[in-house]
């Protein structure tokens, strides 16, 4: 063995835990930063047993020092796979959460906006009427509480249709940030394969990369495979969206509906990934928003309508056996088949059918079997609560999913963080070790030096 | 064993905040409205019966309403038909007086002149008007139910109704023909023919007994009206009642219970406190507080 190891052996420790600190600094930098994984330096003792062969050497002494092998970013791929899920459910229940509540919202009940009061109105003015038949106010006051019914439904039909713009709206930036984040995941891909297999640890890639891959999860539910050299390819619904270093572009399908009309006439909001192949979406935001377009709003437009048309049919079936003022039976007072295209079929009056034919001029027992249509069993007062309830209740649900998926997001995230988090303590005990060891290598080198010193400058020198 | 970091209890704590915050919005949002359910998600089926009990109420209002309506127009014609009945005792009375036989012809001419008043006042009340409409004249849209020779000009079809309810109809018309009689039969016409009578002679036999009739035909009607508006008026009553019930009910549905609610959001303000005073805490001393 060299003279000199001794010092080599020293140095080497030197660098070994100054490597140590430094990490112990990036650590405790990072302590804040999301998505960071502690490092933790992985030291070797080293051995001058060359691996080629050795043919007249033999060694058995304690070796030569130290060396890192790896700076070790401490992660857990089962629990970064429970957090892309569990993160990607959150968000699908989140779109869910707040598409219910708006509409519910929209609906106005139980308040004095909603058309259960607008209906009452119109039943209450159907028997003003029947108290005056001929009188003028009465029957401007039906037209008025028709109308007031029509408005009702035309705004919640309305309400409908704003969040349906909004959500496709939703859709198109969603995919827009789908793409831009599954090439930024290809660019960083791209990196880490050159920098692992130049046998570098591109930890910091890494948890970029990560970080990107449980956005793409959110936003579409994807799934992670892990590739050679650090890589890893997202898949959504089987197509894979990111493979290796490249990227493949989603679209919202060429020819999606724009319209919430157009969904219910058989068109529905796809996403189309490579060469404009139809991709299914299961989760995340964007599977979400597409069930939202294509299913629950579109059912929510069709009990809208089939409300208003309720409405139409109980109160022409009894008006139009009515006559009006001018004799004239066979009138409806509504007209339109869906929420929004309901209208007050009457402009005059006079048309106002509350008589019986042959019941004398003022009868009012049409007006009267109007007025009654909304305390009868199937009025579309009940339809209507029925609907208005069945919405509150999956709300409820819907609310209470959202609520209890954010504890287990809350119990993922803190399981990654007991993986990867950075606990100062720790660090600190480390910075401790790495310091005291540095000293002592330096010490070290010291004590070779002068056991050196000793032999160069002193030895010999007897009786000079 | 879980590790702990810093930073895993910092998160920890301010999930819970935020729960512990939430839970206070939603009790300060009940105390503030009054309502335990202000949209239909914070208790489906409580909304649902909400809804319900708006409308019954509303309803019922209407019920009160048409009742109120209906006793007006009884009113109306209990008014004529007593002041009717009153008419015709007078005309009863002249006519016995005109079958006096000390009585000359000046003195029947004056009982006649007499007897044309009482009967154009009995047109009149036969002609009695509700907001407009003669309310012994059924359905008509003409403005009398008799015309000036006492002949029913009223509508033959239809009654007057009002609604006071889901299954409870009260007619509040009075058929004219029925207290007035129509034509010769009628109380107009046989005061007409007295005042004929008295032209020439003593009345005819026999018109005493057809001024009776129509008295009786009147007050008929009196205890007719009488009755109807008692039912009207309890009709009324109920669904008076009914709304102060109904009232109370959607009130135990949808208003909050204030000093519960009040207790709560103590209780909760108290949890939110000690919730602060442990994220204080959280930034514990570390090991470098040990280190120098």
């Amino acid at each position: 063995m060299s003279s000199f190891a001794g010092l080599h052996t020293a140095l080497s420790g030197l660098v070994a835990q100054r490597y140590g600190l430094d990490t112990t600094g990036a650590n405790v930098a990072n302590a804040n930063t999301p998505g960071y994984s502690r490092q933790r330096v992985v030291m070797d003792p080293t051995s001058p047993m060359s691996t080629g062969t050795a043919l007249f050497s033999r060694w058995d002494g304690p070796g030569t020092g130290v060396r890192v092998t790896d700076l070790q970013r401490v992660t857990d791929e089962l629990v970064a796979t429970r957090v892309r899920t569990e993160r990607s459910t959150a968000q699908f229940m989140d779109v869910e959460r707040t598409a219910y509540a708006r509409l519910e919202v929209s609906l106005g009940e139980p308040g004095d906006t909603g058309l259960t009061s607008r209906l009452s109105t119109m039943w209450a003015s159907f028997q003003d009427l029947a108290n005056n038949p001929g009188s003028e106010a009465a029957r401007t006051q039906v037209l008025q509480a028709a109308r007031g019914v029509t408005d009702s439904l035309a705004s919640a039909a309305g309400g409908v249709n704003q969040a349906w713009n909004d959500q496709r709206n939703a859709l198109r930036l969603a995919v827009d940030e789908v793409n831009s984040t599954a090439s930024s995941v290809a660019e960083l891909n791209a990196s880490i394969r050159e920098a692992t297999a130049a046998g570098n640890a591109p930890n910091a890639l890494l948890d970029q990369r990560d970080a990107l891959v449980v956005r793409l999860s959110e936003l579409t539910g994807g799934t992670v495979r892990t590739g050679e050299l650090g890589t890893v390819d997202v898949f959504v619904g089987g197509t894979a969206i990111v493979r290796g270093e490249k990227a493949t572009a989603l679209a919202v399908g060429a020819g999606s509906a724009a319209s919430l009309q157009e969904v219910r006439d058989g068109t529905a909001v796809t996403v189309t990934g490579t060469a404009g192949a139809p991709m299914d979406v299961p989760g995340g935001r964007i599977g979400a928003v597409l069930v939202g377009l294509n299913t629950t709003w579109p059912g929510v437009m069709d009990s809208l309508d089939a409300a208003a048309v309720d409405i139409a049919t109980q109160v022409n079936d009894v008006h139009t056996t009515g006559a009006g003022l001018d004799g004239v039976t066979g009138r409806d007072l509504f007209t339109g088949t869906t929420a929004a295209g309901l209208t007050v079929a009457l402009t005059d009056t006079d048309h106002v059918a509350a008589a019986q034919p042959g019941g004398g001029a003022l009868d009012a027992t049409v007006a009267d079997r109007l007025g009654a249509i909304g305390q009868q069993v199937g009025s579309p007062d009940a339809g209507w609560r029925r609907f208005v309830a069945d919405i509150g209740a999956q709300t409820q649900a819907a609310n209470r999913r959202s609520t209890a998926q954010a504890v287990v997001v809350g119990d993922v995230m803190a399981a990654r963080e007991a993986v990867s988090g950075v606990d100062i303590d720790e660090e600190l005990t480390n910075m401790v070790m790495f310091q005291r060891a540095y000293e002592g290598s330096a010490r070290m080198l010291t004590a070779v030096d002068q056991a050196l010193d000793t032999l160069i400058n002193r030895t010999g020198l007897v009786g000079r | 064993m879980f590790r702990i970091t810093q930073r895993s209890m910092a998160d920890t704590t301010y999930a819970n905040l935020q729960a512990s915050l939430s839970r206070s919005s939603t009790l300060q949002e009940q105390l503030s409205s009054g309502k335990q359910i202000s949209r239909p998600s914070d208790n489906p089926i409580g909304a649902s019966d909400i809804m319900q009990l708006k409308a019954e109420r509303a309803a019922t209002a209407q019920y009160v309403r048409n009742a109120e309506n209906g006793v007006s127009w009884l009113d109306t014609a209990d008014n004529a038909l007593q002041l009717s009945s009153a008419a015709i005792r007078r005309a009863r009375d002249l006519t016995v007086q005109g079958g006096n036989g000390a009585l000359g012809q000046p003195g029947r001419d004056a009982l006649a002149a007499e007897l044309k008043g009482v009967r154009d006042s009995l047109v009149e009340l036969s002609n009695t008007q509700y907001l407009g409409r003669p309310v012994f004249g059924g359905t008509t849209d003409g403005s009398a139910a008799f015309d000036g020779t006492g002949a029913y000009v009223g509508s033959v079809t239809g009654t007057v109704e009002r609604r006071i309810g889901t299954e409870s109809v009260v007619r509040v018309d009075v058929d004219g023909r029925a207290a007035f009689g129509d034509g010769p039969d009628g109380v107009v016409a046989r005061i007409d023919a007295i005042i004929a009578d008295l032209a020439t002679g003593q009345p005819t036999p026999g018109r005493l007994e057809d001024l009776d009739a129509s008295l009786e035909k009147v007050l008929g009607a009196v205890s007719d009206v009488g009755a109807r508006t008692n039912r009207l008026e309890n009709l009324k009553l109920k669904a008076e009642d009914a709304a102060i019930t109904l009232r109370s009910s959607q009130s135990q549905i949808e208003d909050i219970d204030l000093p519960k609610t009040i207790l709560e959001l103590q209780l909760q303000t108290t949890a939110y406190q000690a919730a602060l005073g442990a994220t204080a805490r959280v930034l514990q001393p570390t090991l470098l507080d040990f280190l120098r």
